[in-house]
């Protein structure tokens, strides 16, 4: 469960997130949607604990990202929208080290890890340096380590950016499944389709500010009777251009 | 778009980010400017003042009737060595700006020919890799001009001996670059990286002994004929064939005011410059497209299990530490190691020590005499933590800041951030500790120092690696630079700097409280007052280095807990 309480952060002069109040609950798919600049980036990196916010709490399952950071995390992952790894490092020895952090035994790590594989195709090039790997190996890679410790909560950032068609369709499965077995994901995309095939409910802001929550069918609703997420998205940012 | 046209709009291109840098650095505090400046004045003032004495007693006798000689001697060394050096550094930064920057990327996929991307990308290069060497040589030139009654050109003219003279070994190293990057295997380049290393040792180790030799002169050798065996000894050097001869001969001869000798030297240095430039820019239209294809394909590099029995055996050992710290610490050895650009450096750096260590007996010095004996010692354990400090300013400080896009990684792990600091410092202290002990063990082997004499400088090579490992982490932590990824860059700002002076600042302190009133008194049994002073001195000693592990780790943590990324 994710509670965001009236966060702020102000970089400068701009107020890049503006008193943003959210609770996703165990279990649910919440995609969070906006313009480029909205706030979408600095709202996932309060909610894990790489950014402070200036005013508000940022709670995970209960713990404060911020006063309880190491046991909050232990129960959180992200998955970043640029998938950047140890350069020399194996994507094998990559998940050994992140599993280990998280004090998984090394024999449960590693049958954990050749069950991540064979789900996300990626026994071909685990043993290799990640130095060779392509954007798309990265992102599975990551994805990988995002999981590999069964998090309660998980924030993704453009997960699909450079993942091949049946690769996508393979994430999609697998976050469905993971929210499904109730764990809390917290997904930001300028995709829309994949939002509204895998949300419960959709989060749009634009300019720091939550300007529209709901379901699909809430959205259209607020937007005005719009046919599908995409306009409501235009006709709810519209106001701000 | 005409050549000249396409030309002008990189110039432009690179005049442009020239500009949009000093206006962010117009913007930085006055403070830091202030800091960077009186450092950067500091240090050139201190070199200046040594190398003015070293220029003014080279005119006192028994030198006086050589010292043309010696200088001449000196330059060519200088000068092949500043040659060899920046032909290294040129190729190196070369292969990382031609091979793999995202804007050669961008400009491969734009009208330019490849010849005007590697002249474009070379030109950089030789910015990047020459202003340090300048930075360090102006002072020596200028203390060369003083010290004589040079005419107003010396300086101006000096100035544009550099300027020719750099544009060899950047043009040497970027057509190395290429013809290794377009012909030799990739599992040849590792090798080739070890083999340099091997030659380029004894070869700085034959110079380092011939210099070593010339403070003996005058006990054991006449003037005269010392000059003669170090010339015999350095024809190599001093060869008139040589670029690095050219210019040291036309310095010379622009101080005593010998105008034409000096053109015609330049002239040479010149037209081999451009010479040099067009044999690159000739390589580079036939092998660089070539050879940038073939960079652009990493071949799948499989790690053996040779070294996995290395690193679990750390993982279970590594004393007085959490296992996620080992984990932490396992991690960075493993990426070092895995990085021949930085292994390389340190081989070379550590291993000129130890094979001068080792060949101390050879080298002639009297070592039965205390005063040697004693001299020796302190000099080579100055030379141990300098170069330790120069590793601590060069790998240690800026790893926080390369873990930079990757900070995701760190920030999301389950552990206080304070424990990624204190991994960092583990990484650092064990590193520098078994690499500096061992060198000043191996010292003292050589010297057959007696125990207690030993463990004295055990301690304070203990007491110095484990200061320089925490002034390197915490100013690593105040002054972090995410956003960079080339930790030649990151050392070169605000915090490598001060990292780099108060580590040397460190060093000195250290040494001359714990270790000179001890070795002083051992060469002066008669002076007491020195053996009242060797006790506090050690207790001082420690003190500071309690205050330098603690105050910049503590510092370095409440800023490390704060940041954000």
């Amino acid at each position: 469960m994710i509670e965001i309480e009236n966060i702020t952060k102000r970089f400068g002069e701009k107020v890049a997130v503006d008193h943003l109040s959210l609770t996703v609950q165990s279990g649910e798919f919440f995609a969070f949607v906006g313009p480029n600049g909205a706030g979408k980036t600095t709202t996932i990196k309060m909610i894990v604990g790489l950014l402070h916010a200036d005013e508000g709490t940022v709670r995970i399952c209960g713990l404060d990202i911020q006063k309880n950071a190491a046991a909050a995390k232990a129960l959180l992952s992200h998955i970043p929208d640029q998938p950047y790894l140890y350069d020399k490092l194996t994507g094998r020895e990559f998940l050994e080290f992140v599993a280990r952090m998280h004090r998984i035994e090394p024999a449960q790590a590693r049958r954990k890890i050749e069950e991540l594989s064979d789900l996300l195709s990626l026994s071909d090039y685990l043993d290799d340096l990640a130095e060779g790997y392509s954007h798309g190996m990265k992102q599975r890679v990551v994805i990988a380590s995002a999981i590999v410790h069964d998090p309660k909560v998980i924030v993704v950032d453009e997960p699909m950016v450079g993942l091949d068609p049946r690769s996508v369709r393979v994430v999609k499965d697998l976050l469905h499944g993971l929210s499904r077995a109730g764990a809390t994901i917290f997904m930001s995309t300028h995709t829309l389709n994949v939002a509204e095939e895998l949300a419960g409910r959709v989060g749009i802001i634009d300019s720091g500010r939550m300007v529209a929550v709901g379901t699909l069918d809430e959205l259209r609703r607020a937007s005005g009777g719009a046919k599908g997420l995409e306009e409501s998205f235009l006709r709810l940012t519209a106001g701000e251009e | 778009m005409t050549v000249a046209a396409r030309l002008t709009t990189l110039a432009w291109v690179r005049a442009k980010t020239l500009q949009n840098s000093l206006r962010v650095l117009r913007q930085q505090s006055k403070l830091k400017i202030f800091v960077i400046l009186f450092f950067v004045m500091v240090l050139w003032g201190g070199l200046f003042f040594v190398f003015h004495d070293g220029f003014r007693s080279l005119g006192t006798p028994p030198l006086e009737d050589f010292s043309d000689t010696i200088v001449q001697i000196l330059f060519a060394v200088f000068f092949l060595s500043l040659f060899i050096m920046l032909t290294f550094s040129n190729a190196i930064i070369a292969y990382g700006s031609l091979f793999r920057s995202e804007e050669t990327a961008f400009l491969f996929a734009r009208p330019f020919f490849p010849w005007q991307v590697f002249a474009y990308k070379v030109s950089e290069t030789l910015l990047f890799s020459s202003w340090a060497f300048l930075f360090l040589a102006l002072p020596l030139i200028v203390a060369y001009g003083v010290s004589g009654r040079s005419p107003w050109y010396f300086y101006p003219g000096a100035a544009a001996f550099f300027a020719v003279f750099a544009m060899i070994p950047a043009a040497a190293g970027g057509g190395a670059t290429l013809l290794i990057a377009r012909f030799l295997p990739r599992s040849m380049r590792k090798v080739l990286v070890l083999l340099l290393a091997i030659v380029a040792v004894p070869v700085a180790i034959g110079w380092a002994a011939e210099f070593l030799r010339f403070h003996e002169a005058g006990g054991r050798y006449a003037a005269e004929r010392w000059i003669r065996d170090v010339l015999g000894r350095l024809s190599l050097s001093t060869s008139p064939l040589l670029p690095s001869f050219w210019i040291g001969d036309g310095i010379i001869q622009l101080k005593r005011g010998e105008l034409g000798a000096a053109l015609f030297r330049f002239l040479l240095l010149l037209s081999t410059a451009l010479f040099s430039a067009m044999v690159a820019l000739h390589l580079s239209r036939w092998f660089y497209r070539a050879a940038y294809y073939r960079a652009q394909f990493r071949a799948r590099k499989r790690r053996g299990h040779w070294a996995g029995g290395f690193y679990r055996l750390m993982e279970r050992t590594l004393p007085g530490m959490d296992p996620e710290l080992r984990l932490l610490v396992v991690k960075d050895v493993k990426i070092f190691v895995r990085d021949p650009v930085q292994w390389s450096q340190v081989l070379i750096f550590f291993g000129l020590l130890s094979i001068y260590f080792a060949n101390m007996r050879n080298m002639h010095y009297d070592l039965n005499l205390p005063y040697w004996q004693n001299f020796i010692s302190v000099l080579n354990l100055v030379a141990t933590c300098l170069t330790l400090s120069t590793f601590t300013s060069r790998f240690i400080f800026p790893l926080l800041s390369l873990e930079g896009r990757k900070f995701w990684i760190l920030g999301l792990l389950p552990i206080e951030r304070k424990n990624l600091l204190y991994s960092k410092f583990w990484f650092a202290f064990v590193g520098s500790f078994v690499i500096s002990e061992a060198l000043m063990g191996l010292s003292d082997l050589i010297l057959r120092e007696p125990a207690p004499v030993a463990v004295l400088h055990a301690i304070a090579v203990l007491i110095i690696s484990t200061g320089l490992s925490a002034l390197a982490v915490g100013i690593g932590a105040l002054y972090p630079n995410l956003r960079e990824d080339n930790p030649s860059k990151i050392v070169s700002g605000f915090g490598g700097t001060l990292n780099l002076v108060l580590s040397v600042a460190f060093v000195a302190l250290v040494i001359v409280l714990m270790v000179v009133p001890y070795h002083l008194s051992r060469m002066r049994p008669e002076a007491e007052f020195l053996q009242r002073l060797a006790l506090p001195g050690m207790l001082l000693a420690v003190a500071v280095g309690v205050v330098a592990v603690i105050v910049p780790l503590w510092l370095g943590v409440r800023a490390f807990e704060r940041l954000e990324a």
